[in-house]
């Protein structure tokens, strides 16, 4: 699990002294940073969102309450030192960037592809947080050695979208508000799924063991 | 371009056929065609669907040439390549087709393009499990034949 220093007050995050190492600075992307102040890298991805603090406070504060158990990659402008004392475990870092790409997924506004998509709802957003939770519980509850960790992505009509391939079989959860759609296959090539539910969120922690089993 | 293919004003395209799906960049999983590439939500009207573009009467790179897509893609973008009798195989018994429908926005090439459409009639839950279940065959199908953004030749995930 991932340690570091929590940036309390997002009016001190900032990415002013922090320039991406690759890639272009798009709004909201997950990259790692060069920190210009001290010369040095960022030891796991900096969050970049500058112009979404307001919307991000919202999450951020979910996050506080512990719901989200590791997620901390904002550069604070006047500590940008902070980034030294990050210290990410390889078994949490893909996880830590799931919450990071929940975060950007979060500060999406309205029409976020172009094409009319809707922004995500605080609360799919806050209740992914939870599935992420569940769903890193249950990995660690199984006895399967090579697990996989799912992804997370913007679904273009509101909400979050989890998908989770382990194995064989694959989970597909949508997070609307506190309702949740589940979806799941026994096998990658079939065609046919075993079933749909519309369920609320802990009630989801029953697929992920399905998804986990032996 | 082939153009010996005769395609009915408003029917099916024939199974032979092969669509292109104009890809949104933001839509992308990764590196490769995704779910939000295929959204086909019960309130579509009746006839709206999936747009797609008929091989044999456009190509990947006139496609990419219209200006309603070039506006909200870009000037490159990803192209996804479906055989029709694919996309239509698990589906055919539930009212899902690829129909041959106008876009006055398409301009020169309008009668190039073509829906996937039916599922709009798919109720209830057990109607939302066969669309997920459709959607994740298309992503699949997509996967399998795309021409990657800026691309001419067609790639495949497998």
């Amino acid at each position: 699990m991932a340690t570091a220093e929590i940036i309390g007050n997002l009016s001190m995050a900032a990415t002013d002294n922090a320039v991406p190492i690759v890639g272009d600075a798009i709004q909201g992307s997950i990259q790692e940073f060069h920190v210009t102040a001290t010369s040095q890298h960022s030891p796991s991805p900096v969050f970049y969102a500058p112009q979404h603090q307001g919307k991000l406070t919202t999450y951020w504060d979910s996050m506080l309450r512990g719901v989200v158990r590791s997620f901390y990659a904002i550069v604070s402008r006047d500590n940008a030192g902070s980034l030294t004392s990050m210290v990410c475990g390889t078994d949490s870092f893909a996880w830590d960037r799931l919450s990071l790409e929940l975060m950007r997924i979060a500060s999406l506004g309205t029409n976020w592809d172009g094409e009319g998509a809707e922004a995500v709802p605080p609360k799919a957003a806050r209740n992914t947080g939870v599935l992420l939770f569940l769903a890193r519980a249950a990995m660690e509850q199984s006895t399967i050695a090579q697990c996989t960790v799912p992804i997370v992505m913007p679904a273009i009509d509101g909400g979050v979208i989890l998908k989770w391939v382990q194995g064989g079989r694959e989970l597909k959860c949508i997070v609307r508000g506190d309702i949740v759609e589940v979806v799941r296959w026994r096998s990658l090539d079939g065609y046919e799924s075993d079933g749909f539910w519309e369920i609320p969120v802990p009630r989801v922690a029953e697929h992920f063991e399905w998804l986990l089993q032996q | 371009m082939a153009a010996s293919t005769v395609i009915s004003k408003d029917g099916p395209v024939p199974a032979r056929e092969s669509v292109y799906r104009a890809l949104n960049p933001k839509h992308f999983e990764g590196a490769l065609p995704g779910d939000n590439h295929f959204v086909m939500p019960r309130s579509h009207a009746p006839g709206d669907g999936v747009s797609t573009g008929i091989a044999s009467l456009i190509s990947v790179s006139e496609l990419r040439s219209i200006d309603v897509l070039k506006r909200a893609y870009g000037d490159a973008f990803a192209v996804a390549e479906l055989v029709v009798s694919d996309v239509l195989a698990p589906v055919i018994t539930l009212g899902i087709s690829v129909i041959q429908q106008d876009s006055p926005e398409w301009g020169v090439f309008s009668g190039a393009h073509a829906v996937i459409t039916g599922y709009q009639t798919l109720a209830g839950n057990e109607g939302k499990r066969k669309i997920r279940d459709f959607q994740r065959h298309l992503v699949k199908l997509a996967r399998r034949r795309y021409y990657a953004a800026g691309s001419d030749t067609a790639t495949s995930s497998e």
